[in-house]
């Protein structure tokens, strides 16, 4: 296993050809720079070799988490150590054996065990809630979402509706380096997950958005969108073009306050192809760049590629409001704005204008507020709880 | 409060204002490089020993050592035992005619370490003119994408937008301002410096040369810059 800063977790197992069998057979060094820091028994290793069906031992898996602890498993158990003496933090017992383990945001892991469940453990040591996702072969994908296999002969692969993983930052956050189980370091993580809401098995602003797509599609609230937004950005765009943009392909939600994602690409001004999530390569070529997270200064709300397809952005997690799981009128008039970019090519200075706002004497989030007055305030209950100038500050003129 | 904006922070900075940052940097590394070298060679810093005037006439010094000690000011200009441009003795012995050829020898070497020595000054002088324009291209061709980040910010109006991407600017301006006049100064100190140690070496070359009966070159500086 790598430290993704030049060191790297060298594990061995000893199996004597003749006499007694080792008491401490798993064995391991931390070596950074070619030179061994510290060597020690795996903490809370098995005393004896464990072979697999091909007669060969069972090596651990690892998984690396932050400021130097690590995390080993061994069959059913797993255990949380220092990288650099070996010492062990903590201990748990799966009882049901261990199929992952996942690196989480806040210093826990996620494990799925082999009948299906999901466990959050805390950073001490203690189990959370289980949760029964009735799948084999557990991993989640890059962008939290929880995949596994279905049927007796685990052919059947799915995405699993489940609370996504929050990846944490980390070189190695899961056992084979990444949710790429490829053996290389790889730094968690472009894209973040947001918080989920209360209830939900998915963030706020997803509840917003099919909320805010069904109302959408309600005549009276698709004319007031035509007439009042799309008509006056151009004779191309309809109400019916954009639900069908949020419809095709599933919008990107992350949070913006910790991906490391290029914030050029978001303009076009670069490509993917050279913005490296690899930490040696972030800090050579991509030194020039600048990441989401820096980009969001004390008070952006949102950020979006303009324009993109699927939608991508970035959002602060503060800014969305959990009222009502996230359907309220704050949330979705956020994210009719933030679309409006994705789905036109359009920045906030010339919606401002083609909306009849003087750019100069207006903020972005009026662009929110016009929406919220001239469309989603017409319609018939949605949460007006949260809600942009009155609650949510913006500075308001009078005309938006 | 647009004044709040006026820090400039490395993570923040859009690509091409962190571009002109980091070629800052290598001019101030250049800058300093130029600035040693130029300070080891003009100072005493070396160790060299003083050269006298008798010494001179007298042979008893290398070419290196006297070109070196003239660039280092450690040439002392005093009277020398009895001779002049007529005396027959100052010709008239092997020793003498080898402190003539070391003399000439020295002249040249010294011509050529202090044409190297202006090629640096003269360097730094250009770099001055090259970071004012780069300056000034960073403000112009950094406004409008500036202005475009600030404005979306969804706590500012357009013109207050304005006023921080104006302080933005100019904040990188000075950046750029700063690095010129530190610049100008040191080419300045260092142009100063130098003509006044060809100045007096031509004044002791023409000394040595007098009582040498040795023909004072007439080159000028400039002729000599290698």
């Amino acid at each position: 296993m790598r430290d993704g800063n030049g060191g790297i977790l060298a594990t061995w197992t000893i199996v004597p050809v003749s006499g007694p069998p080792a008491t401490q057979p798993y064995q391991a060094a931390y070596v950074v720079s070619g030179s061994v820091v510290s060597s020690y028994p795996l903490p809370m290793a098995p005393t004896q070799v464990v072979n697999g069906s091909n007669g060969l031992p069972v090596n651990a898996s690892f998984v690396l988490g932050e400021n130097g602890v690590a995390f080993a498993s061994y069959g059913s158990n797993f255990v949380s150590f220092n990288l650099g003496s070996g010492s062990a933090n903590w201990n748990y017992l799966a009882s049901q054996g261990i199929s992952s383990l996942s690196y989480e945001d806040g210093g826990g892991v996620v494990l799925a065990d082999n009948q299906g469940n999901q466990t959050p453990i805390d950073t001490n040591g203690n189990a959370g809630s289980s949760i029964a996702l009735s799948a084999s072969m557990l991993q989640p994908s890059w962008t939290g979402v929880w995949q596994g296999a279905f049927g007796a002969s685990n052919i059947g692969l799915a995405s699993i509706v489940a609370p996504l993983m929050d990846w944490g930052h980390s070189f190695w956050s899961a056992s084979g380096g990444s949710p790429s189980p490829t053996g290389a370091s790889q730094e968690m993580s472009w894209f973040p997950v947001l918080p989920n809401c209360s209830g939900s098995q998915q963030p706020c602003i997803y509840d917003a958005l099919d909320d805010l797509v069904s109302r959408l599609k309600d005549p009276t609230l698709s004319n007031l969108a035509q007439t009042n937004i799309f008509n006056k950005l151009g004779s191309q765009y309809t109400t019916a073009g954009f639900i069908t943009y949020l419809t095709n392909m599933k919008p990107r939600f992350y949070d913006g306050l910790r991906s490391t994602y290029c914030s050029e690409i978001l303009t076009h001004d670069w490509s993917e192809t050279l913005c490296f999530q690899n930490p040696v390569l972030r800090y050579t070529l991509n030194l020039l760049n600048t990441d989401v997270k820096d980009a969001f200064t004390s008070t952006t709300d949102a950020l979006t590629m303009t324009p993109g397809n699927p939608l991508l952005t970035f959002f602060r997690p503060e800014s969305i409001g959990s009222s009502s799981s996230g359907q309220n009128l704050g949330n979705e008039a956020l994210i009719f704005h933030e679309a409006l970019h994705g789905f036109t090519g359009l920045q906030d200075d010339p919606i401002l204008t083609s909306l009849g706002m003087n750019w100069a004497s207006h903020a972005s989030c009026s662009i929110t507020v016009r929406i919220q007055n001239a469309v989603l305030s017409h319609a018939v209950g949605l949460d007006p709880s949260v809600q942009w100038s009155a609650v949510i500050p913006c500075p308001i003129v009078g005309d938006e | 409060m647009p004044l709040m904006f006026a820090h400039l922070h490395w993570a923040t900075e859009p690509m091409h204002s962190k571009l002109f940052m980091v070629y800052l940097l290598v001019v101030y590394g250049v800058a300093i490089m130029h600035s040693v070298r130029l300070v080891w060679g003009l100072s005493s810093l070396g160790a060299r020993k003083g050269v006298s005037m008798q010494a001179i006439i007298d042979g008893e010094v290398d070419v290196e050592a006297l070109a070196k000690s003239a660039l280092s000011n450690r040439v002392l200009i005093e009277s020398v035992r009895g001779a002049g441009p007529n005396s027959n003795e100052n010709l008239s012995s092997l020793r003498e005619k080898s402190a003539l050829h070391t003399l000439r020898a020295a002249d040249s070497r010294f011509r050529y370490i202090i044409g190297r020595y202006q090629g640096s000054a003269a360097l730094l002088r250009q770099l001055v003119w090259l970071t004012l324009l780069l300056s000034s291209l960073v403000v112009i061709y950094g406004a409008f994408p500036t202005l475009a980040d600030q404005f979306n910010d969804r706590n500012v109006t357009g013109s207050v937008a304005m006023l921080a991407t104006v302080s933005l600017c100019f904040s990188r301006l000075s950046l750029g301002l700063a690095a010129c006049a530190v610049l100008y100064a040191v080419s300045g100190i260092f142009t100063l410096m130098l003509q006044r140690r060809l100045n007096r070496w031509q004044y002791t070359y023409s000394l040595a040369a007098l009582h040498g009966s040795i023909e004072p070159t007439r080159r000028t500086p400039k002729n000599d810059v290698l």
